[in-house]
């Protein structure tokens, strides 16, 4: 058995971890499940792996160096936990033909001079359900930029910092990303008649 | 179309991410000239504008931060390091059973073959006699401060302290004060003539600890193996709690239901005053 010394040291090591971490990473629990949520698109799934990370960063909160971006810790390590233990068990979305995205932009292009009517009908109308599968459905690099930015409100560098790519790779994949959101957005509207079909993008 | 640079940056622009004045100006110059520019740019400003203001933070369940609270929290992961405690005299039989003799073996030794400190004898209340608690106390408190005396019991459940008092023999009832601030952290029994006596340890703020050696008054005036001087008893009579610092330590006698309380502590001696003698 440990001499009492010793055992409280423990203890109070054990407390002071407790603290710092309540303190530094327990806020940002919130936007650690929005993102698990729309990475894994299963609630459950999002259960585990909001606490796998958060059991993850506390066994090694030790080696967290503090003042640093904890939410940026957090979110590198639910990004390998997921890629590591969800995306293997998660359906991969079906790709979209960027070719295709393309076509469809060179087609709508024209017949929308009216940029400000369109984001009306579009805003107005759209679900957010329908606004959700939509991401879903987006190639996961592409859901993943979409999320950290206009979701969790990352800049570019902490993007690239914990998905450990290029900033200009951020940029584009998030260009890319929103004109393929747009595509696939605007195909609802369509369907639903609030906008002209467009030719040339098929869901 | 061929995605040019112009084109990503137009995404950095609705972001507010084109850092340069002079590359944002000439951008802006670009997407004001070019109507398939202007598309792109109302493409991005839509699409973030949908997703960051139609998409709202979730709440992660309770259910979830409680499951975790419940892993993590360091009452919970100790609990899980008492219960563990057990499960070394299986998965480590010799290992942890050894320890325990020699444990033991240095308990007895320290208790049957304890000194008197000279330097005790000049506290106001002059205790002398290697069968004097006071004595004890202090001897045994040097002795978990040196790593030399530890816990044959872990726990920061006072009736579960008592319950180890109970079945490792202590026959006179033994009063676990809970002290708001203060953490039980584990428990000695000690072995004199035959006769177990009840040590327990709290921990206090600053990684300081109270030891407390504490027995029945009748076990005092029964044996003459454990003493306290004729004028110390008098002066717990008169309803007092006796106080004494010597260097960073204090020490402390008190009366608390008909058992005489020994504290020694390297805290502060008006925490240790304010929380114990209110006791008696």
């Amino acid at each position: 058995m440990f001499p009492f010394p010793v055992l409280l040291a423990i203890i109070d090591d054990q407390k002071q971890l407790y603290a710092d971490f309540e303190k530094e990473a327990i806020p940002h629990m919130d936007a650690l499940f929005n993102f698990a949520l729309r990475m894994t698109g299963d609630s459950d799934e999002a259960d585990d792996l909001v606490q796998e990370t958060y059991l993850k960063a506390f066994r090694f909160f030790d080696k967290f160096e503090r003042g640093t971006n904890c939410k940026a810790w957090l979110f590198r390590i639910m990004k390998n936990t997921y890629i590591n233990s969800y995306r293997k068990s998660s359906k991969e979305p079906d790709k979209v033909d960027y070719e295709e995205v393309e076509n469809f932009y060179e087609s709508i292009k024209p017949s929308s001079t009216d940029s400000a009517h369109l984001e009306k009908e579009m805003y107005d109308n759209l679900l957010d359900d329908e606004l959700s599968n939509a991401i879903a459905s987006l190639p996961e690099d592409f859901r993943m930029v979409i999320i950290l930015c206009d979701i969790e409100g990352f800049t570019y560098d902490e993007i690239a910092d914990f998905i450990d790519i290029p900033v200009g790779t951020v940029r584009s994949r998030l260009h890319r990303a929103r004109k393929m959101l747009f595509a696939k957005l605007y195909n609802y509207a369509a369907d639903k008649g609030y906008v002209d079909k467009a030719p040339g993008l098929t869901e | 179309m061929k995605e040019s640079r112009d084109l990503y940056y137009i995404a950095a622009l609705a972001d507010g991410e084109v850092k340069d004045p002079s590359e944002e100006k000439s951008l802006r110059d670009k997407i004001e000239k070019d109507p398939g520019l202007q598309f792109e740019y109302f493409v991005q400003k839509s699409i973030k504008r949908l997703v960051s203001e139609r998409l709202n933070i979730s709440r992660v369940p309770e259910k979830v931060r409680i499951r975790l609270e419940r892993k993590i929290s360091p009452r919970n992961r100790l609990n899980h390091f008492y219960k563990m405690i057990p499960d070394i005299y299986f998965t480590k039989p010799l290992a942890a059973w050894g320890s325990t003799i020699v444990l033991l073996a240095a308990i007895a030794l320290i208790i049957f073959n304890r000194t008197p400190t000279a330097e005790f004898k000049n506290f106001a209340f002059e205790q002398s006699g290697s069968g004097n608690m006071y004595v004890q106390a202090m001897n045994n408190f040097e002795n978990i401060l040196a790593g030399k005396l530890a816990p044959q019991f872990v726990s920061d459940d006072a009736e579960k302290i008592k319950e180890f008092f109970k079945k490792q023999g202590v026959e006179y009832p033994v009063y676990i004060p809970e002290i708001k601030d203060w953490k039980l952290v584990g428990a000695v029994v000690s072995v004199d003539h035959g006769e177990k006596f009840a040590h327990h340890v709290y921990s206090m703020s600053g990684g300081k600890l109270v030891y407390l050696f504490q027995v029945d008054e009748t076990e005092i005036k029964k044996h003459n193996f454990l003493t306290l001087t004729d004028d110390l008893v008098s002066f717990l009579d008169s309803g007092n709690c006796y106080e004494s610092t010597k260097g960073n330590l204090v020490t402390l006698i008190t009366r608390v239901k008909g058992n005489i309380f020994a504290v020694v502590s390297n805290g502060s001696p008006g925490e240790i005053e304010n929380n114990l003698c209110q006791l008696n």
